[in-house]
């Protein structure tokens, strides 16, 4: 069975370093319902002329190389060219693969229940038309010849079905499978981290015993004899509260990701690179959680002052959200990702290391690693309900008898 | 017989405990409504399971019960009415299954309630949603063997869930950290075996979770993908439970209270 075009089948022309798995390239290409665009390194996307593709309306397309730069032009009449995009392509060789290519991601109709995930998919076909190919500079000389280039994870047809015909000028390229980055791998760094849940649980409880212990010995009545402005005394303990778990928990994270990643990578499983910029966003953000955590801690703590209802309540409004949004098949997918927006479990989309492409076909979902806000955006989250629970607390700790 | 009577009237007159349980009761009808509530049936039919989807709210239930079971014996570590008790009570294990007779009996009525709340309102709710005849579904009723079974086994699920709490807070005496180890040994175990990739091991973690194993209780569909038969992984818990219980009960025979 091979379903007709999918919104990101393409077809066009490409410039590649070689035809290895990962290789650099630029292609400019006609897709399935987003008008001509200009791809490079997989996670670079350009919109070129908007319309939909057909026989009776075809679109021009050209690649030029200057070095290592490429730039893509394309036009609607073969005369008139407009500048799509730019992409310089470090380090490419002066001898590069060149060509005409059909692509394009599987078909996938997913369907998420309470009872379980299901899904029903699999390769689709994508053929592409191509006249008036012309080439300019040193090429070899020569006909066109197809080939079939996959990749170890590709959702493609068998070779058998994709083909390359050339008849008077006319050149029909039919493909399947994607040049995308692979999006079915783990998200490693958030496996490395799976133990923030156990340092959350246990930072939680150190925020919750940080004032009801007070509360159970008696000793509240001291430290508001000796500094009566309430609302300091709970500021202050949540600036040290904050300060130690943020130092505990940077100190942890930076130390469980190399050591993670280099397990991982030991046995064999791909490692993602990740960014100066990502990393640090993902260590700093992980300790800042922990840290906002128990002071929510501290603040539900302060409303509640028995320590297992507090704790109970944190770890609850945290923890068990995430549960039933990100293991699969417990909350329709609807309902997962509405909790990930509004509870303070948000916050985990700190940890996100592989940003979602619009350009790629795959299941965004929070079971598949993928958080429905911006990572600062899901910290805000938590951030907002901990500044609500302080105000409360610091409101309460004021009007009541101690 | 006195020491239930006496745990009887502590845990009576404790404020909030009836609070608690009514809040455990409420939250876990309240959640599998919701549940139910969000279930869409697109046009191929539903593939769910609707005595599981109703009874999704036991998963905040059982914190609730949780706090309950901790409070009953760390409260008084926390007030040193302990000594007390222990001094009227000189055989310690008696003390400790009086408490658990009282725990499991309270938690056995307001998980049967919250029970028969979320079924009932699960069958109203699913039936709207597309969950009718017409593709292929009973109305949720407790005449059915496996609702019936997934109905009784989630308010079994409670009581054992109330037993390995008290276990635990028995062991570690302080109800802050008692909650976290129990709270932590629920919710960590699904969520540490969803980030291992290794089939054999996420199922291996699967059969030893107290949580994940002990709900399967409540699969009335595709009972041949679990790795453990319904009443197997209740028994899961039920280990949990009796060994914390154990672990309770040794340690405040031979611990100075």
């Amino acid at each position: 069975m091979t379903p007709g075009l999918q919104p990101w089948s393409k077809a066009g022309i490409i410039i590649k370093a070689s035809t290895r798995q990962g290789a650099a390239y630029a292609a400019m290409m006609v897709t399935g319902s987003h008008g001509v665009r200009m791809q490079w390194n997989f996670t670079h996307d350009v919109a070129g002329l908007a319309g939909t593709v057909s026989a009776a309306s075809p679109r021009w397309l050209r690649l030029t190389r200057s070095g290592d730069t490429i730039t893509g032009y394309d036009s609607a009449d073969g005369a008139h060219w407009t500048r799509v995009g730019t992409a310089t392509l470090a380090g490419l060789p002066s001898t590069v693969q060149a060509g005409l290519f059909a692509a394009t991601p599987g078909y996938s109709v997913a369907s998420t229940s309470l009872g379980g995930a299901s899904s029903t998919g699999g390769p689709a076909l994508a053929t592409g038309a191509f006249d008036q190919v012309s080439r300019q500079g040193a090429w070899p000389a020569g006909r066109w010849t197809g080939e079939d280039i996959r990749g170890t994870a590709d959702d493609a047809l068998p070779a058998s079905a994709q083909g390359f015909t050339q008849a008077g000028g006319r050149l029909t390229v039919s493909g399947s499978g994607d040049i995308a980055p692979s999006t079915g791998q783990p998200d490693t760094v958030k496996q490395t981290l799976a133990g923030t849940f156990a340092g959350l649980i246990v930072v939680v409880v150190i925020g919750v015993m940080f004032i009801t212990a007070e509360y159970r010995r008696g000793l509240i009545r001291t430290t508001l004899a000796a500094s009566p402005r309430r609302g300091r005394v709970l500021a202050a303990k949540a600036i040290v509260l904050g300060a130690v778990t943020f130092a505990a928990g940077l100190v942890a994270v930076a130390i469980v990701i190399p050591l993670g990643e280099h397990l991982l990578h030991e046995n064999g499983n791909p490692i993602l690179p990740l960014s100066v910029l990502t990393a640090t966003r993902v260590v700093a953000g992980t300790a800042a959680l922990l840290a906002v955590a128990a002071v929510l801690g501290l603040a539900v703590g302060t409303l509640l002052r028995r320590s297992a209802a507090a704790v109970t309540v944190v770890i609850v409004v945290i923890v068990l959200p995430y549960l039933l949004a990100v293991i699969p098949g417990v909350l329709p997918a609807g309902a997962g990702q509405w909790l990930l927006r509004v509870s303070p479990a948000a916050a985990f989309a700190i940890q996100q290391s592989e940003p979602p492409y619009p350009q790629v076909t795959a299941a965004y979902t929070p079971s598949t690693g993928y958080f429905p806000l911006a990572p600062w955006a899901g910290f805000a989250v938590l951030c907002a309900w901990t500044a609500l629970a302080l105000a409360l607390a610091v409101f309460v700790l004021r009007r009541r008898d101690a | 017989m006195t020491a239930v009577h006496a745990e009887w009237t502590k845990l009576r007159t404790l404020p909030g405990t009836g609070w608690l349980l009514l809040a455990a009761a409420a939250l876990t009808a309240a959640v599998g409504a919701v549940a139910a509530n969000s279930v869409t049936c697109p046009g191929g039919g539903c593939q769910l399971d609707p005595a599981k989807v109703s009874l999704t709210g036991i998963d905040l239930g059982q914190a609730v019960v949780a706090i309950v079971a901790v409070t009953v014996i760390s409260g008084e570590y926390s007030t040193g009415m302990i000594r007390l008790t222990l001094a009227a009570t000189p055989r310690r294990w008696l003390v400790l299954a009086a408490k658990a007779a009282v725990v499991s009996a309270a938690t056995l009525v307001t998980g049967a309630v919250a029970v028969l709340a979320s079924v009932q309102a699960g069958g109203l709710l699913l039936a709207r949603h597309g969950l009718t005849a017409a593709h292929g579904y009973q109305a949720l009723s407790l005449g059915q063997g496996p609702v019936l079974r997934a109905a009784v086994g989630s308010v079994l699920y409670l009581a054992l869930i109330a037993l390995f709490s008290l276990g635990v807070a028995a062991a570690v005496r302080d109800s802050a950290v008692a909650i976290g180890v129990v709270l932590a040994l629920l919710y960590l175990f699904p969520i540490i075996s969803s980030a291992i990739t290794s089939p054999s091991w996420h199922r291996h973690l699967e059969q030893l979770s107290p949580m994940t194993a002990g709900l399967y209780i409540q699969a009335t569909a595709n009972l041949g993908s679990l790795p453990l038969t319904p009443w197997q992984g209740l028994g899961v818990l039920a280990v949990w439970a009796a060994g914390a219980m154990l672990a309770g009960a040794l340690l405040l025979r031979f611990r100075d209270a």
